[in-house]
């Protein structure tokens, strides 16, 4: 089994967006998928971005803000993996397209592609040019942590030197209860060749190895916890770190954890 | 290491029957599943032709299930779960330790298009694939991890090897496999927007192929690491393989990069070479640009081997996202019988590659390992090798 | 034949949901697909289940449809060809 680290973590959520260095706090009311600019997260262009349905929209945004590993010859990346965790998948898609279908307009073949919650990936692979494994993984309230721990042990075992992890939502009809949008990102890599690169990385270790469960976290909070944990810049200034971050499936208790230790120094 | 898996039970139900016996019975006789339209209303698709359930499978579906009316995902994957789990020896499996990996696209879609389109709420909402995994596994008493893959096309086989994962990790003694999709109007109306549909029965790699017939059925499969006391390997994972093109949203890629890489990964994992594949149960949807770009990955894949290639899709139809467990389900017997089924509705061959696509079933004396490969919309592409147990390298 | 373009304009817009976009930022000269509204295969489909509501017109054949979307108004050229003979044949 080989250390996994976190390189670098991203996100566009209810209170703000940033990354693992910088943080910034939406001014006023979060905004909803359709009013996201593309130019918050790039300076790079990317017309295709008014194409997207909400769930990409949060995906994409997310993983622009993330430095991924340097692609290899030819510009693709082989070797990184995509895991999405999605509880509500392609709900407001399916809803849209069901409604197009039913009225005057006829059925929308753009809508279509978007019933897919996998779809989020493939937009992923084609801007960032990952052709590595895809997982996508609809697990209730533990669907962020579920693609987390995937992608966790497809870098532990080897299956690929890096993974981006996502834990994405975006629904905003009332089926849900409440509206949602928000999308966790999380580069893992081999230790050493990251660490080489990076600096001190934070270090994901699967099982229950030296976990204390009084620190556990539940995985509904998984990601942002990860994410508050691992990103000193969204951090509550003056606020430090503790030893180590523990995260466990709410829905399988028994099932191993994920333990998260910042390197010293 | 080795990190094969054993699968130990299996059953399929399609348009083709209500089990896997049925199913392969009514291959072997050339029997086409792919009907014209009976639930929906002919005219208003693109075809009037799918690979539905028939009325005589629902009925037996229904009675099954105690009778509830709701749709029709939930019966097709509790009836194949239950059959495929009945091959396990409870008494030597952890109570509470088997696993769940559903695997669909749309799930139970048709509640939700009674939800959206304003009549009754259903009160749990199995359109969710979560939901209808944690359904089925409720009741079956499954009390191991339980999650639901949604990766397009491919999703039945990264099920597979999501279900692998979990046994070599030690989190479940076993783990059912369970791929479900139906048709709704949901899918025949998208579908038709796509353009992707043929208005007759689809005919995979023929040169005059205009596109796709879609199905529904739903496929189980049982893994475990290996068979306990009283259970039965009916073969094992060996290999597999995951890539995207990044090429394409909904198009296969051109080149068949992907596939081939896929391909070529699971070879390596399960340390094999082109010629010790005997059969590819290829994915073979009908439309032009997958099978041309399935041809090129399997020809640069498996470096010229002239392997017989088959597409069950003519049979029952194109399955979404059960299609990876339905067809693995069905190798499993074709391994079983060492034949290799026919490609049915193939005329004039016609895939821009020297393909051996099957004409009519083979009898195939030295048949050990299939080859399985499936792709799908976001690029996503999948191939896993299932060999008969103790046999393969 | 103006009617049409607008109309058109105004359905496209619609149709591929171009947020930002006006009718009057669309030359009706301009190429619709690979450059100026960098539209897309998928957009390609849209257009042709917008045709077939909003005009009636079937359109069979995609090669056909690729030549018919290079702009507004070669779109506008089709509609009014295949109004015609749709209602010749009707």
């Amino acid at each position: 089994m080989k250390d996994v680290v976190i390189t670098d973590c991203a996100c566009v959520a209810e209170d703000g967006f940033g990354n693992r260095r910088t943080w910034q706090s939406w001014d006023g009311a979060a905004p909803g998928a359709d009013d996201l600019r593309w130019s918050m997260f790039s300076e790079t262009p990317f017309d295709a971005f008014r194409r997207l349905d909400a769930l990409c929209r949060y995906a994409l945004s997310a993983v622009e803000l993330l430095t991924l590993p340097p692609p290899a010859a030819g510009g693709r990346r082989p070797d990184l993996g995509l895991c999405l965790g999605t509880q509500y998948g392609s709900l407001d898609a399916d809803i849209a397209f069901i409604r197009t279908a039913n009225n005057a307009s006829g059925p929308s073949p753009r809508l279509f592609t978007y019933t897919l919650p996998s779809t989020a990936l493939g937009e992923i692979a084609i801007r960032h040019r990952i052709t590595g494994p895809n997982l996508c993984v609809l697990c209730g309230p533990d669907s962020g942590m579920a693609a987390l721990r995937e992608g966790t042990f497809m870098v532990a075992d080897g299956t690929v030197a890096g993974c981006v992890c996502l834990g994405c939502d975006a629904v905003s009809m009332p089926v849900a209860g409440r509206s949602v949008g928000y999308a966790y990102a999380f580069v893992l890599e081999r230790a050493p060749a990251a660490c080489e690169r990076e600096g001190p990385l934070a270090r994901l270790i699967p099982g229950d190895a030296g976990c204390t469960p009084a620190r556990c976290v539940a995985a509904h909070d998984a990601l942002p916890a990860l994410f508050r944990y691992v990103a000193s810049s969204a951090r509550p200034a003056g606020e430090p770190p503790c030893e180590s971050l523990c995260l466990r499936a709410a829905a399988h208790p028994a099932a191993p954890c994920l333990l998260c230790n910042l390197d010293a120094g | 290491m080795d990190d094969r898996c054993a699968i130990i039970g299996a059953d399929v139900v399609n348009a083709l029957g209500l089990g896997a016996e049925q199913v392969w019975a009514a291959m072997m006789d050339g029997v086409c599943g792919i009907r014209p339209l009976r639930r929906f209303p002919r005219g208003k698709y693109a075809t009037d032709f799918a690979g539905e359930l028939t009325p005589d499978t629902v009925e037996e579906l229904r009675a099954s299930d105690g009778g509830e009316s709701g749709g029709l995902a939930f019966p097709m994957a509790l009836y194949v779960a239950r059959r495929a789990l009945s091959c396990t020896s409870a008494a030597h499996r952890r109570a509470g330790a088997v696993g769940l990996v559903l695997s669909t696209t749309k799930a139970e879609m048709g509640d939700l298009e009674r939800l959206a389109t304003g009549s009754d709420a259903p009160a749990n909402p199995r359109y969710n694939p979560y939901s209808l995994a944690c359904d089925v596994a409720r009741a079956l008493g499954i009390g191991g991890p339980v999650l639901a893959v949604s990766n397009a096309c491919a999703s039945g086989l990264i099920a597979m090897v999501e279900a692998a994962r979990i046994l070599e990790r030690g989190e479940a003694d076993a783990v059912l496999v369970v791929g479900v999709d139906v048709l709704t109007d949901f899918v025949l109306s998208g579908f038709s927007a796509f353009r992707a549909l043929s208005p007759q029965p689809c005919r995979p790699y023929d040169a005059d192929r205009d596109g796709l017939s879609l199905g529904e059925g739903a496929g189980a499969l049982c893994l475990a690491r290996e068979p306990a006391e009283g259970e039965h390997a009916l073969a094992e994972l060996a290999g597999w393989g995951i890539s995207n093109d990044a090429n394409h949203i909904t198009a296969p890629s051109r080149t068949g990069d992907g596939l081939r890489n896929a391909v070529g990964s699971a070879l390596v994992r399960a340390g094999m070479e082109c010629y010790d594949v005997h059969y590819v149960n290829g994915h073979g949807t009908g439309t032009v640009y997958n099978d041309a770009m399935e041809a090129r990955a399997l020809c640069d894949a498996l470096a010229g081997c002239p392997v017989p290639v088959s597409s069950m899709k003519g049979y029952f139809g194109h399955t979404l996202g059960a299609a990876g467990v339905i067809e693995a389900a069905i190798c499993l017997t074709a391994l079983r019988e060492r034949t290799v089924p026919a490609s049915l509705g193939l005329s004039t061959p016609g895939v821009g590659r020297p393909l051996r696509v099957a004409r009519s079933p083979l009898a195939l004396g030295e048949m050990e390992n299939v080859l399985s490969v499936k792709s799908g919309f976001g690029g996503v592409n999948a191939a896993v090798i299932l060999s008969r147990p103790g046999g393969g390298r | 034949m103006p009617d049409i373009v607008e109309d058109l304009k105004e359905q496209v817009i619609k149709a591929l949901n171009l947020r930002d976009v006006t009718p009057e930022d669309i030359d009706p000269d301009a190429p619709l697909f690979g450059e100026g509204l960098e539209l897309d295969s998928i957009d390609a489909l849209e257009i042709v289940v917008m045709l077939e509501k909003r005009y009636g017109i079937r359109v069979e054949d995609m090669d056909v449809a690729r030549q018919a979307f290079r702009s507004v108004n070669a779109l506008a050229e089709f509609v009014t060809e295949n109004r015609e003979s749709c209602e010749q044949t009707e």
